[in-house]
């Protein structure tokens, strides 16, 4: 049988998945130029809210994900009120350690409410599939990849088009000059951290049905983020869902067609992130943000 | 200049009332390394319900006291990390002068804290109620104060592969194993036994451990087309590979798990997905062991004690809970009967001991290579849907405790 | 009262703290010095990185080699203590100049996930290589002869006086202005006639180097070594947190700050271990009040206090306040 149809759609839904997952990142960093070290940990509350709404009240996770989007644009705002407003212009590795503790203390206080143990909800869609072919596609991430394009296709649309979304390219871009044209960078920084949470937590409401949640399963996920968003340049959208792409294939292929490939699958990420870093600095579609 | 000889007095005062009756009833000492924090914070609670639970059911059947000393358990956290696992240990040793440890419980912080116990020459007894590696046996070799309470790595596999031979030989088996600590301690058994039994082994693949797709590995297995497929993985992967695996419809007769089959975490997580999974541990709901019959208290049929544990807890009992509270009991036994905490009088009472309590037969055998291993007596259970719609686990081997037929899956 | 003077004996009383206490202290000092002195080694090498602009996020890269180093060398070989130390000394520094030449130019975020990404690619090889590392199971130390606790102790104990003094020469040698130089601007560096390279390459060196026989040393120390632990994040971020806490850039704020972590660490582990969770949630909650009211770490805290007392005494000499002193 040939593996090749099945290795691309496989490939192709994983890219889905983790597009999801960086595209939060790669926003925050871009508008707010911080690394959010605590974005796993927003992609945790947002499979824990969907689990427990399924587990306590059988709503459906795909029904929950526009409420649990705004709760988490919530969080992310008023978390860049209490904590990120007063590090803006500190030294990154300050940024870095402010986030990470919240991390820290965000994870156990998931421990304290919920315990470690490790969960996952059962809708029906997760672990059902069909088969086009020879192709077999799991319905669970077909949802999955069809609300990340969703979600994807909504925040380049935003930005694109809305007057906030403007503001907030220009803010990206040019920092002085866009506080010279009268826009509240402030503000805005609010706005695209809370939206940059939104995605970790819609991320969450996806992966709660095909992952494992567990209070600790943000940081994995989060260092993954960080390599497709430096693969792709940090702070571009397009470049995050190349990256995305990139990593995907090359983790999938490498499962399939290497000896004991899906254990090196992780390592071979790390290499291509060197590599890209060394010949292009900047990412694929690096643009040039001065860190 | 009066408030310090004030002070000094009372001081005084305190020590002379509280120094006579300290000396006479020294506190036992238990030295309790839980992960109750970090990446094994699962593991640690349950090991610190099994050990309060001990000690509340003997403060209820016996008193207060242990050979007229107060208990005294020291739980300490070991964040689930290596370094903090080494200072506990030694802090336990050096400056507490436990009499007894017991724990700890994830297998990486177990595999750590062997180094520093065994250096030490006034190392006390030491239980360990969890961790499986076969490294660890191998690190504490055949050392009298070492009694391990729980299977080693490759009773699970023995006693899988026994009750798979039921099937007849011919069958083709799938390996599936993770590149984690789970993964890397069971494969070298699990292949050992299989190629024993005369099985053919057609697929042998490793996954990484939290990796967001298994779905490679399911297609190359697919196309090997196993009877059986055997899966060596740890919890939070076993969860996400189960469910993937029934989304792939692999058509694979016979699901073979290790110990996360039988964790109501997985069966909670897992769904529908999990029928006709089969697991292989040392304890499983509906065992029926009966009472001691000089300790039925303590020790109560298994049925018994489940219903203890559910009325305290609301939920059933995970192995690591009786593991935790049947070792603790036998720890609290033993300074009752020789009256003394010194190691080698209690040595000698456990080796002579014997109980059934609800995790089986307390007495220590020898294992491969370490002198003293109790309630390694397993039994492999299938989880299977009943008529009404629940899921219970079905045992199936071995054949005295078998309440069912190992079914294969239709899907 | 000379300052200079006060900190100079503080210096050489904690110097001799880390040496003395292997010989004369008590079980639970020598190993709260222990595990403090392994935090010194790393923060201050995590600082002398940071001092020349590189933010490292991957301190356990070096650690875990270090530790890797030490046991591969002891149990293939059967190279003795002193010498499976020297071996990760040399390890680790070239580990840290291929990161030097690997590289290259870049700067602030790029360098940190470069780290980052070198840890994780360690540990997946020794996940990966179980025949060579022992894998997922870990793998024990099997010397043929153990040089006793003591020795072992002692060792970490040089090996921070040692990381201390080495910064402190650098802090006196022109080399200081140039990392200077570096941190604010490499590319005006160059300009003034500074090749970074050469200097980055020489820092990250020296400071992997030492990084990692605090990882060797730990190893002696606790006997065990496995991947999860060995590039274990954990250790990355303490080696951050401590400089950052006792005053980045400086050389005694990684000292005061490993110091504070440890007993920190401890005090919130023993206290509140019983309660699921609890232990890592004040740990976070600490590390995120000090980076948002202490920004210059304990050092510039003390700093500041001493600074507005001498200020007040000096200016406004109120007669309520004299007759307190």
């Amino acid at each position: 049988m040939d593996l090749i149809p099945q290795a691309f759609s496989d490939a192709v839904l994983l890219a889905g998945l983790y597009t999801l997952m960086a595209v939060g990142l790669s926003l925050g960093f871009g508008v707010v130029r911080i690394i959010n070290f605590a974005h796993g940990e927003m992609i945790m509350l947002g499979a824990y809210g969907a689990f427990w709404l399924f587990t306590l009240f059988g709503v459906d996770p795909l029904i929950s994900l526009p409420a649990l989007i705004v709760v988490g644009y919530v969080v992310g705002w008023l978390l860049f009120k209490g904590f990120i407003a007063k590090v803006l212009d500190a030294p990154h590795i300050n940024q870095i350690l402010l986030t990470f503790g919240l991390g820290l203390a965000i994870q156990h206080i998931a421990i304290i409410l919920w315990t470690g143990n490790a969960r996952s909800a059962t809708p029906v869609y997760a672990t059902s599939s069909f088969l086009i072919g020879d192709v077999l596609v799991v319905h669970g991430r077909l949802v999955a990849f069809a609300v990340a394009v969703v979600m994807v296709a909504a925040l380049i649309a935003w930005l694109r088009w809305s007057e906030t979304g403007l503001a907030t390219r220009a803010v990206a871009e040019n920092r002085a000059a866009a506080t010279l044209m009268g826009v509240d960078v402030r503000r805005i920084y609010a706005l695209s951290f809370g939206v940059s949470c939104a995605l970790g937590v819609a991320t969450g409401v996806v992966v709660s049905f095909i992952l494992t949640i567990t209070p600790f399963m943000g940081f994995p996920m989060l260092v993954k983020a960080i390599a497709i968003v430096i693969l792709g340049g940090l702070g571009s959208i397009p470049g995050t869902v190349i990256g995305a792409l990139v990593l995907a294939f090359a983790e999938t292929f490498a499962s399939y067609y290497l000896p004991e490939g899906s254990g090196w699958a992780e390592g071979i990420a790390f290499v291509l992130i060197i590599g890209i870093l060394i010949l292009r600095p900047r990412g694929i579609l690096g643009e040039a943000v001065e860190t | 200049m009066r408030y310090p000889s004030n002070l000094l007095f009372l001081a005084g005062l305190a020590v002379a009332l509280g120094a006579a009756p300290a000396s006479a009833q020294e506190p036992l000492k238990i030295g309790a390394p839980v992960s109750t924090s970090g990446r094994y914070v699962a593991y640690g609670a349950q090991a610190k319900n099994g050990i309060e639970t001990a000690v509340e059911v003997w403060k209820k059947v016996r008193g207060d006291k242990v050979a007229g000393r107060p208990i005294e358990v020291l739980f300490r956290d070991t964040q689930s990390n290596n370094a903090i696992t080494v200072s506990l240990m030694n802090a336990f040793i050096q400056t507490d002068k436990v009499n007894i440890i017991i724990g700890p419980d994830g297998s990486n912080v177990a595999a750590a804290a062997v180094p520093p116990w065994k250096k030490l020459d006034d190392r006390p007894i030491w239980f360990m109620p969890g961790g499986s590696s076969d490294v660890i046996e191998k690190e504490v070799g055949p050392d009298p104060y070492f009694f391990h309470t729980y299977a080693w790595s490759y009773y699970y596999h023995e006693n899988n592969v026994n009750a798979l031979k039921a099937l007849g030989t011919k069958k083709k088996v799938a390996l599936l194993y993770s590149d984690g600590a789970y993964g890397r301690a069971h494969i070298e058994d699990a292949r050992k036994y299989v190629k024993e039994a005369g099985f053919d082994l057609v697929a042998d693949e490793l996954v990484r451990e939290g990796s967001a797709d298994y779905g490679p590995t399911l297609a190359k297995i697919r196309v090997r087309r196993p009877d059986i497929l055997y899966v060596l993985v740890q919890t939070n992967d076993a969860i996400q590979l189960t469910k993937q695996i029934h989304a792939a419809r692999l058509n694979i007769p016979y699901l073979v798990g290790t110990a996360q089959t039988q964790l109501r975490e997985w069966q909670e997580a897992t769904g529908e997905s999990q029928v006709c999974w089969t697991g292989v541990t040392t304890w499983v709901p509906g065992l029926n062991y009966p009472a001691d019959k000089k300790e039925p208290k303590l020790f109560p049929s298994a049925a018994d004690w489940e219903k203890m544990w559910f009325e305290k807890y609301k939920t059933s009992p995970d192995f690591l809970e009786v593991g935790y509270y049947a070792t603790t009991i036998l720890a609290l036994l033993a300074v009752e009967a020789t009256q003394s905490t010194d190691r080698e009088r209690l040595k000698e009472w456990l080796e002579k001991q014997d109980y059934q309590t609800p995790l089986g037969d307390s007495r220590f055998k020898k294992s491969r290579v370490a002198l003293h291993q109790a309630f390694g007596t397993m039994v492999v259970f299938q989880r299977q849907k009943q008529p009404d719609g629940s899921i219970t686990s079905v045992l199936v081997y071995p054949e005295q405790v078998a309440t069912g037929k190992l079914k294969p899956c239709t899907q | 009262m000379n300052m200079r003077y006060v900190s100079v004996s503080l210096w050489v009383a904690g110097l001799l703290l880390a040496l003395l206490t292997p010989v004369f202290g008590s079980p639970t000092m020598v190993d709260i010095t222990f595990r403090t002195c392994s935090l010194v080694v790393l923060a201050v090498s995590w600082n002398l990185m940071a001092s020349a602009g590189l933010i490292s996020l991957g301190h356990s890269a070096f650690f875990g080699l270090g530790g890797y180093a030490a046991i591969l060398a002891t149990n293939s070989a059967g190279t003795p203590f002193w010498l499976s130390l020297l071996g990760s000394l040399v390890a680790g520094a070239i580990l840290g100049l291929g990161l030097a030449l690997i590289t290259g130019k870049m700067r602030g975020i790029y360098f940190a996930i470069t780290t980052l990404a070198v840890s994780e690619g360690l540990r997946v090889i020794a996940v990966m290589l179980p025949d060579l590392t022992g894998g997922a199971k870990g793998a024990y130390l099997a010397p043929d002869n153990f040089p006793g606790a003591f020795t072992v102790n002692m060792a970490m104990g040089i090996a921070a006086v040692g990381t201390c003094l080495i910064a402190w020469a650098i802090s006196r040698s022109r080399y200081h202005f140039a990392f200077r130089a570096m941190r604010a601007n490499e590319g005006a560096s160059q300009m003034l006639g500074i090749y970074p390279l050469k200097y980055r390459a020489a820092i990250t060196a020296i400071s992997g180097s030492v990084a990692s026989l605090a990882g060797a040393v730990e190893v002696w120390h606790g006997g065990y070594i496995d991947p999860a632990l060995a590039f274990d994040l954990h250790i990355t971020i303490t080696s951050q947190i401590a400089p950052i806490l006792g005053g980045i850039y400086t050389l005694s704020g990684p000292v005061l700050g490993a110091v504070a972590t440890t007993l920190i660490g401890d005090a919130t582990r023993i206290g509140l271990g019983h309660i699921e969770g609890a232990s890592l949630l004040v740990f976070g909650l600490i590390l995120v009040g000090c980076v948002l009211y202490l920004p210059q770490g304990i050092r510039g805290g003390i700093a500041q206090f001493l600074d507005r007392r001498s200020k007040r005494s000096a200016s406004t000499p109120m007669p309520a306040d004299a007759g307190q002193r």
